[in-house]
């Protein structure tokens, strides 16, 4: 059953044109696998934080990966930023994604490089190559960027480091502090707090929220944690089998409830 | 408890024909024995001969220590110059030759077939050719240990990039960065510590080619050698056989504290 709000339904999103995210029908199938994505239609507001939920295979992560093309989706439209990114050239799908910031479970940093080249290379997308591929290429204004992006995440001491000294929570405060350097108008994170102990995992989830309530930074992220499902966000959508079952305020949500989905 | 599943045999017996090929692989080494012309009776007839050699050769002859010395320093650039292009040259054709990397399949293909006809020929062979095509000397040398660079270094640059965590390439993906900056900044400090590994191998190789590559007139201290031995100056082959080694130990001596120092 699809459990949908009236005043956050996709139809209204779409009426309104408001929405920054429009996902309207969209189908995803794998060889072997079928449909991992079935007709899926949501609409996620400017400075939302919205919660994807699912069982393993769910289809979250492709549903994540096809918003911004990393997955191609076989039908469907996504409208994101004001753009169809399904007519998007490869350079427009590049400008696209150079405004939109992607948190990873496993943060994704470059191992050998220091913690102030991998936030530099956030701003690879909009300022070319050569300016962000090492530090020493940058200008005084990037540097100082991410400097300040650093300082965003409590992490400006650790900025001559090595991103392969770092733990787990330091990794994804950097992988937080690159998205930053995006200067994005939307985050998404695929299960940012998976690989991370509670404590720490809370601290990361606090501090997306911060960036969402301070900043007005968009927030869509897949999450396990059904606390963090409906604690850090204002509305949870739930994958169940590729098809959406839940798209509604967290605030009317139990754990309990929302636990039915996994069965 | 027991478990009522039947645990697996301590020794699983291969399938027949699996079993006929490992009897028919030893049956071959036995009789390649016999095919290498391998003989103890032979070694012991010629040990006689050889240790009057080594003692026509002692003390060695360092009367033309200027102009053996110009030549081992000739034989030694052109290793390295050789070993440099080759690496330089290597490297981007990794690039091309790596799956995830080559801007089309038929590049890849074609990059692949290069590096292993590279490969697949033996570096006297391709000094024979070079010589017969740019003449006799260190140019028809270095030419020789450019190419038997490329056959060693591309493949196993390609390997070391295909080998690299895809993790932090997605990541710069999804921000925006071109194929070029992807490679550059993700994978490229990922495969380096491969990378320098390859190339102080390739050195050393390039070092040890260089010194025989003049026994067929590709310039270097080779020539020096065989026209002492064809003119039975044995104590000069002596000296100069001394240097080959103090050049040989050097290169590998660089090349082990090098890996050590960067690894």
């Amino acid at each position: 059953m699809l459990v949908q709000s009236d005043s956050l339904s996709f139809a209204e999103h779409v009426k309104d044109g408001s929405a920054c995210l429009r996902v309207n029908s969209l189908l995803k199938t794998y060889q072997g696998r079928g449909n991992v994505i079935e007709d899926v239609s949501f609409g996620i507001m400017p400075g939302e934080a919205v919660a994807l939920i699912g069982g393993n295979g769910s289809g979250k992560s492709t549903l994540l990966k096809c918003c911004l093309r990393l997955i191609e989706p076989d039908r469907g439209e996504i409208e994101f930023l004001n753009q169809k990114i399904l007519d998007l050239n490869r350079a427009q799908l590049r400008v696209l994604r150079s405004r939109v910031g992607l948190v990873f479970q496993h943060h994704n940093l470059i191992p050998r490089l220091s913690v102030f080249s991998n936030v530099i290379l956030g701003a690879i997308g909009r300022k070319g190559g050569l300016r962000t591929w090492r530090h020493c290429f940058s200008t005084r204004e990037i540097r100082e960027e991410a400097m300040a992006c650093l300082e965003k995440v409590g992490l400006p001491h650790l900025a001559a480091s090595r991103a392969d000294m770092l733990s787990g929570g330091e990794s994804q405060r950097v992988a937080i502090a690159r998205a930053l350097m995006q200067r994005p108008d939307f985050l998404i994170a695929d299960e940012p707090v998976a690989s991370l102990d509670p404590r720490v995992g809370r601290e990361v989830m606090e501090l997306f929220m911060e960036l969402n309530e301070q900043e007005r930074i968009t927030f869509f992220y897949v999450s396990h944690d059904l606390d963090h499902a409906i604690q850090y966000s204002n509305r949870i959508l739930a994958l169940q089998h590729g098809r959406l079952i839940i798209d509604d305020r967290s605030s009317l949500f139990t754990k309990g409830e929302l636990r039915e989905i996994y069965h | 408890m027991k478990s009522t599943t039947e645990m697996p045999d301590r020794i699983m017996m291969p399938p027949a024909w699996k079993f006929a090929g490992y009897i028919a692989v030893v049956i071959f080494i036995v009789w390649s024995f016999k095919g290498s012309g391998l003989s103890v009776s032979d070694l012991i007839r010629g040990l006689p001969n050889l240790f009057r050699l080594v003692n026509e050769m002692t003390p060695p002859n360092f009367d033309r220590f200027a102009s053996i010395s110009k030549a081992i320093l000739q034989t030694f650039q052109m290793g390295l110059v050789g070993a440099v292009v080759g690496i330089v040259i290597s490297f981007f054709l990794g690039i091309l030759a790596t799956r995830r990397n080559t801007p089309h399949p038929v590049v890849f293909h074609v990059t692949r077939f290069v590096i292993a006809f590279c490969r697949s020929v033996p570096d006297l062979v391709w000094a024979v050719i070079f010589v017969a095509s740019v003449g006799l000397g260190v140019f028809a040398g270095t030419l020789t240990i450019i190419v038997d660079t490329i056959g060693f270094c591309g493949r196993f640059f390609a390997e070391a990039m295909e080998e690299v965590d895809p993790g932090p390439e997605d990541a710069l993906k999804s921000i925006g960065a071109n194929k070029f900056f992807i490679v550059m900044s993700a994978v490229v400090p990922a495969a380096m510590p491969s990378f320098v590994n390859s190339s102080l191998f390739a050195l050393e190789k390039a070092v040890r080619s260089s010194v025989v590559l003049g026994l067929v007139g590709a310039g270097g201290i080779g020539i020096e050698l065989k026209v002492a031995m064809d003119m039975f100056e044995y104590q000069q082959a002596a000296a100069i056989i001394l240097y080959i080694f103090a050049l040989v130990i050097s290169v590998e001596q660089f090349s082990i504290y090098a890996r050590r120092k960067f690894m």
